[in-house]
């Protein structure tokens, strides 16, 4: 994971993205127990081509390059499928800009906020997004109230409510 | 229609401590460092792909 990580952040250093964000279940070991994940979801800024659609081409080209090769919605790396995902809307470019830092071994990394990671798994709505809700708030490790302005400034108060129905 | 008394409804065991000691580890869990959580993701994925290697091998058996 930590190989995974200094590929991101070569990735930043040689300009290919400028920031990068750590979501999905691996983001969300930082603040729970961890738990079986085969992948890694990145969030990065992509910027509109001319015609109007986002293109992963230069991140693609870049990973080609270091022979990590993409197969379906991933590319391998290190062992890892790694998942990049282009900012889609107001809520991931706002999760993205506050994510945090977090030292591991000599790798800095940046990860989503826990508060963010619930609004994302919310919105994405799938039974496995909403365990995963459920585990943070077992655990009680985020601020709640956070969380609750989230909901009402994205609108998910909908998916709240699916949320509250199911678990 | 049967009546419903005590000795007909099946008692089920108290899990109770059980599942407090699970909801326990559980929060002993995620307080150990990341890089150690991340440690423990790695080798659940690691096996993980030693199951899919031993499904995949038996289908080619068949």
């Amino acid at each position: 994971m930590l190989k995974v990580f200094r590929v991101l952040n070569e990735m930043v250093a040689a300009k290919v993205v400028e920031t990068y964000a750590i979501g999905g279940a691996i983001a969300a070991t930082f603040y729970v127990e961890p738990f079986a994940t085969t992948d890694v979801d990145v969030f990065i800024p992509v910027a509109l081509q001319g015609s109007g659609l986002v293109s992963l081409g230069p991140v693609y080209e870049h990973l080609e390059n270091l022979n990590y090769h993409p197969y379906g919605a991933f590319v391998s790396i290190e062992g890892w499928d790694v998942q990049f995902l282009s900012i889609a809307d107001q809520l991931t470019e706002e999760a993205v800009a506050e994510a945090v830092s977090f030292e591991i071994g000599e790798e800095t990394v940046r990860v989503l906020k826990a508060e963010h990671l619930i609004a994302i798994a919310l919105q994405t709505g799938r039974g496995k997004d909403f365990a995963r809700v459920k585990m943070f708030k077992d655990l009680d490790v985020v601020d709640w109230s956070q969380v609750k302005d989230l909901i009402q400034k994205y609108g998910l108060e909908v998916q709240w409510q699916k949320y509250r129905a199911l678990m | 229609m049967a009546k419903v008394s005590r000795s007909n409804v099946k008692q089920y065991p108290d899990i109770s401590h059980q599942l407090k000691e699970k909801d326990d580890r559980r929060k002993q869990l995620a307080k150990l460092p990341v890089e150690t959580k991340l440690r423990m993701v790695a080798k659940m994925r690691d096996a993980q792909m030693v199951l899919h290697a031993a499904k995949d091998s038996r289908k080619r058996d068949w």
